[in-house]
C-alpha cells in the first residue's frame, strides 16, 4: 500500500499551488471573518476529500487503470487504498487548519472556545468522511466522466432527502425535543457509528466494483 | 510459465478461442493483424478481463493469485497516470517490487536519455515505449509479458529494445517472454515459438526453427500447380502468375520439384497466408 499512498500523494502534490493560495485566501478569511471561525476547517477538509477522490481519475488519465493492475497490488488493495489516502490526506489538512484557526482565535483574544471549536471540527471532518465514502464507489464505477453526473444525482437526491427529513422533524414536537436535549457526545457517538458503518458498506462496494471490473 | 487452456471471451460479435503455453526459458511470439485477439489474450492472462470459459495458469497459479513480483508488464496503450514524471514513480516501484533495481533503471534512462522531470503525457512514443521496457525489466522478474513493446519506435531504438530482452533473458535461462508485435522482423530473430492468432483463433503454432526451415512459399504457374502433389499443402493464393502455396515441408518440394521457385518462409508470409489464403 505504501507504494500508492506515494503515488496518489505525488499526484496530489500536483496541485500544490492551488492548496497553498486556498491556505493563504483561509488564513486571511479566519484572521477577517469573527462570526465563524470553523469555516476554514470545514472548507479546506472538503476540499481536500474531493482531491484525494481526483487521484482515481489521475490514476485513469490515458487508460492508465490496466497498468497499475499488473503492479505487484491487488484490485481490493487498490480501492482500500483511496480509503486510507483520503482519510489520512483528509486528516492532516484538518489538523492544520484546527491549528491555524485555534491560533488565530487565542491569539485575536476571541470569545469563541477553543472546546467549542475543537468539537465542531471533529463534527466536520467526520462529515468529510462520510462525503469521501459516498463518492470513492461512484468514482470507481463510473470514472470521471460520467462520476460527474452520477454524483450530481446523488448530490440532489440527498440534498431532497434532508430536506424532507429536515421538514418531519420541524413538524414533529418529539424529535425536535431529543435534538434539543442532546449534548456533544451522542451526537459524536452518532457521528462514529455512521462513520464506521459507512467506510465498512462503501468500502465493500467499492471493492466489489474493483473486482468485477472489467479493463 | 503460462498455461491457457481454451480460453473464451466473447464481446459482441468478435470471439476468442485459444490455447497458449510458455514453457520456462523459452520466448514466445503471438503474431496477428491488429483485432486479431493479441490483446484480449494478453489482458486474460493478466487478469485485466474475466474470461467467459478455459482455464489459465501463470507461474503456478490463476490469473487473480499469481506472484506479480516476478513479472514484468508492457501493455500497448497503458502507463503510470501520464501527470506522473519519472522521479515521481520510482520510489512508488521501489516500495511495490521488493527487487527493484533502481541504479540499473536510472542508468537505462540515461541511455535512451529519457527526462526525469518530464510529464509522461508529454513523451514522445518512443519514448514512453522505452519507459515501459525499463520498467519491465528492472526488478527481476521471471516471465515478461510484452504486448506490442516496440510500437512507436525507430528502427534504431527498435533494436536497441531486442537487445534489451536478449540480454535480460541471458541473465537467467529460466526466464521467459511472451511477446507479440506487428513488426515481425523483431521476432524473427528473437522468438523461439510462434503462435498465429487471427479472428481469435490460433491457426498455426511452430517453433520458429521449423517456420524458418519447413515452412516455405512455393510460386507456381497454373501447369505446376496442377502437377503438384498437394499433401503438404497449407494454403493457397491466386497471383498473376498463377498461384502462391504455403507449405511446411520445403524439403520435399525442393527434392521432387527443382524447377519451382521456392521462397523461404517468413512470418509475414506466414501470417498473410495462414489469414487470408484459401484452404485446400
Amino acid at each position: 500500500m505504501k507504494g500508492l499512498i506515494i503515488k496518489d500523494f505525488k499526484l496530489l502534490m500536483m496541485n500544490k499551488t492551488f492548496f497553498l493560495i486556498m491556505l493563504v485566501i483561509c488564513g486571511f478569511i479566519s484572521l477577517t471573518d469573527e462570526n465563524d471561525p470553523t469555516f476554514i476547517i470545514s472548507f479546506m477538509t472538503f476540499i481536500t476529500a474531493v482531491f484525494t477522490i481526483s487521484t482515481i481519475s489521475y490514476d485513469d488519465f490515458n487508460n492508465g487503470m490496466p497498468f497499475l493492475l499488473t503492479l505487484p497490488i491487488t484490485r481490493k488493495l487498490y480501492a482500500a487504498e483511496k480509503y486510507v489516502f483520503g482519510m489520512l490526506t483528509g486528516a492532516a489538512v484538518w489538523f492544520f487548519s484546527v491549528l491555524l484557526v485555534s491560533a488565530v482565535q487565542l491569539f485575536s483574544f476571541s470569545n469563541v472556545q477553543l472546546i467549542d471549536i475543537l468539537c465542531t471540527a471533529v463534527i466536520n471532518l467526520f462529515i468529510s468522511y462520510l462525503i469521501l465514502y459516498l463518492i470513492i464507489p461512484i468514482q470507481i464505477k463510473y470514472g470521471n466522466e460520467r462520476g460527474r453526473l452520477v454524483l450530481f444525482l446523488v448530490v440532489v437526491i440527498t440534498i431532497a432527502m434532508s430536506y424532507v427529513l429536515s421538514s418531519l422533524i420541524a413538524e414533529s414536537v418529539n424529535i425536535r425535543n431529543i435534538l434539543n436535549e442532546l449534548t456533544m457526545t451522542p451526537i459524536l457517538l452518532i457521528l462514529i457509528g455512521l462513520v464506521l458503518l459507512g467506510y465498512y458498506i462503501s468500502s465493500r462496494i467499492s471493492i466489489h466494483i474493483m473486482e468485477k471490473k472489467q479493463y | 510459465m503460462i498455461k491457457a487452456e481454451n480460453i473464451q471471451k466473447n464481446y459482441g460479435s468478435f470471439h476468442l478461442s485459444c490455447s497458449i503455453q510458455v514453457p520456462s526459458g523459452c520466448i514466445c511470439a503471438l503474431v496477428g493483424q491488429n483485432g486479431a485477439g493479441k490483446s484480449t489474450a494478453f489482458k486474460a492472462i493478466l487478469n485485466l478481463i474475466q474470461i467467459d470459459g478455459g482455464k489459465i495458469e501463470i507461474l503456478g497459479k490463476t490469473p487473480q493469485d499469481f506472484d506479480r513480483q516476478r513479472i514484468g508488464v508492457v501493455l500497448s496503450d497503458s502507463l503510470f497516470s501520464g501527470y506522473l514524471t519519472t522521479r515521481d514513480f520510482l520510489p512508488v516501484l521501489n516500495s511495490l517490487y521488493t527487487h527493484f533495481e533502481k541504479e540499473k533503471f536510472l542508468q537505462m534512462a540515461e541511455q535512451f536519455q529519457l527526462p526525469l522531470n518530464k510529464k509522461i503525457k508529454d513523451f514522445s512514443s518512443g519514448m514512453k515505449a522505452k519507459l515501459k521496457i525499463i520498467i519491465a525489466i528492472t526488478h527481476q522478474a521471471d516471465l515478461l509479458i510484452l504486448d506490442e513493446p516496440t510500437a512507436g519506435l525507430d528502427v534504431i531504438a527498435r533494436n536497441e529494445v531486442l537487445d534489451m530482452l536478449r540480454t535480460y533473458m541471458s541473465e537467467n535461462e529460466r526466464r521467459s517472454i511472451l511477446i507479440s508485435s506487428h513488426i515481425s522482423s523483431d521476432l524473427e530473430n528473437l522468438c523461439d515459438e510462434l503462435y498465429l492468432i487471427e479472428n481469435g483463433q490460433i491457426l498455426l503454432h511452430e517453433t520458429c526453427d521449423v517456420l524458418f526451415n519447413d515452412y516455405a512459399l512455393l510460386k507456381l504457374t497454373p501447369a505446376q500447380y496442377e502437377q503438384l502433389d498437394k499433401q503438404y499443402l497449407l494454403r493457397k493464393r491466386k497471383e498473376s502468375f498463377g498461384y502462391s502455396v504455403l507449405t511446411n515441408q520445403r524439403q520435399f518440394y525442393a527434392e521432387n520439384y527443382p524447377e519451382i521457385v521456392i521462397e523461404k518462409g517468413t512470418i509475414d508470409e506466414c501470417i498473410a497466408m495462414m489469414a487470408k489464403g484459401e484452404t485446400l
